[in-house]
């Protein structure tokens, strides 16, 4: 069985510079688009899932014949401040608490949900390990309603500018390592990886144990041009592996939102297929 | 010829022994006989036939056959939730090798595996008591497979189908032996599982 290919899609507007490259007015603008070009699925980026209505989407994507690759939770960070890591100890619990709204609604759809941003960032004197030790309570009472309700709670490596402590493959595969539950996984991402990881294929065959979830982006969160990172390296070690879960999409939405979605398609196909 | 292997580093020593003869076992192991025909003499008084296992210290063994050592396994304490959480962290759990559903959340935890002497094996951690595995009764390719407990209890239970209700025996396991094998002459199995008693690890032969 090969990779699964998805996109990133977004229902509402967002900035040019967020990469999410299939976007409509609703999720099923954009499963139509995507069932159309030939996607196997999409992945979702959901602030509030109390506004969905989990049935009806799950209804909409078997229309389609979508499969959703992850829920994806950063969107509560950007525009209401939430975060795993907060000082308030308030909002830390109302975090782990739109997350696990967020694993019932992954659960509806057969998916995952991806915590990247909503892990947040370490406040101003804040040491590596205190960062980890907050970060670590909030994942595990995350963790424990996923493995109530068996839906995979997956994490992202995020690169030195976007992110904190957990920023290479590594550093990353070892923290979730420490859970212990094959509920809590990981998501590979180029775009960090071209920063953070030197040996990129020695990183991918490190996450391969937990890997669900592969994020293909090039520098400036742009659509692969074959010029800045080896894709093709990083497909052969995937194939190499049988690796047979998501791979996206996830880039800026240029030159329009269908174009950079049909030709991340075609890229996928071509290099990964 | 005496091969030390890593795969139980680092918390159990493995050495392979081959056409071995006059080897004193510094201390205490556990010796698994590998070979299917022949014999290790200990003392030259004590016969550990093939496919079978037993507890040395200190003792002088012939091996004409091939044989497996396993040193520390008194030292594990898997009570000791430390030891526990380095095990399990050193350890691949099955559905991080497999991505199969079916594997999800049950706790075994798989040593690398290592292929001498065309036997291979590796250890498998089970982190709870009275924990069955999987029943089956193919392997995927035609091997004898052998289980023997290393720290801890277990069993394997032999079944009449599918169903955890059939078990019609049980071998218990503890440290140091090894079940009688449950293939046939035509190297047939029934329905089997292995089920932990204790938290425990195991070394799984595939032969």
């Amino acid at each position: 069985m090969g990779m699964k290919f998805s996109v990133c899609t977004v229902d509402r507007p967002l900035p040019m510079a967020t990469p999410f490259p299939l976007r409509g007015t609703s999720y099923e603008e954009c499963a139509a688009v995507a069932s159309r070009l030939g996607y196997d699925g999409i992945e979702l980026q959901v602030q509030d899932p109390s506004l969905y209505d989990a049935k009806e989407l799950r209804a909409m994507l078997n229309r389609y014949g979508l499969g959703c690759s992850a829920i994806t939770t950063g969107l509560a960070y950007l525009y209401e401040g939430m975060s795993m890591v907060h000082p308030d100890e308030k909002i830390r619990l109302a975090t782990v608490e739109r997350l696990h709204r967020q694993l019932d609604l992954a659960k509806e759809l057969d998916s995952q949900i991806l915590i990247g941003y909503l892990r947040g960032r370490k406040s101003p004197g804040q040491t590596d390990q205190e960062f980890e030790d907050i970060l670590t309570d909030s994942v595990a009472r995350v963790l424990a309603y996923a493995e109530e309700i068996q839906t995979p709670m997956v994490m992202e490596q995020i690169n030195r500018n976007d992110g904190d402590v957990f920023c290479s493959t590594e550093r990353t595969m070892s923290f979730l390592e420490k859970f212990h539950s094959d509920w809590l996984l990981y998501n590979g991402d180029t775009y960090h990886m071209v920063t953070e990881d030197p040996d990129v294929p020695a990183a991918i065959r490190r996450s391969l144990s937990k890997l669900v979830l592969f994020h293909v982006s090039d520098e400036g969160r742009l659509l692969p041009d074959d010029k800045h990172f080896n894709f093709h390296e990083a497909a052969a070690v995937l194939k190499e592996a049988g690796y047979s879960e998501w791979v996206s999409i996830e880039a800026r939405p240029t030159p329009t939102s269908f174009e950079c979605t049909r030709r991340g398609l075609e890229y996928l196909r071509r290099v990964f297929g | 010829m005496i091969e030390k292997l890593s795969f139980g580093e680092p918390f159990l020593e493995t050495h392979y022994l081959e056409n071995e003869n006059a080897f004193t076992i510094p201390g205490c192991c556990l010796l698994m006989n590998l070979d299917t025909e022949k014999s290790v003499l200990a003392e030259n008084e004590f016969s550990v036939p093939p496919l079978s296992a037993a507890k040395l210290c200190d003792a002088q063994i012939d091996v004409p056959g091939k044989a497996l050592l396993v040193f520390g396994s008194d030292t594990v304490d898997l009570n000791d939730l430390l030891t526990l959480d380095c095990l399990r962290s050193a350890w691949k759990s099955n559905w991080e090798l497999t991505h199969l559903d079916k594997h999800r959340g049950v706790p075994y935890y798989k040593s690398p595996r290592v292929t001498v002497g065309g036997v291979t094996m590796n250890f498998c951690l089970v982190a709870d008591p009275d924990c069955p595995s999987g029943i089956h009764r193919e392997h995927g390719k035609p091997v004898k497979e052998l289980h023997m407990q290393v720290v801890g209890e277990g069993a394997v239970d032999l079944l009449r189908s599918e169903h955890p209700s059939t078990v019609f025996a049980s071998l218990p396991l503890s440290a140091g032996t090894v079940h009688i094998p449950e293939w046939n002459a035509e190297g047939i199995y029934p329905w089997h599982r292995y089920r932990s008693v204790t938290r425990s690890i195991f070394l799984g032969i595939e032969i």
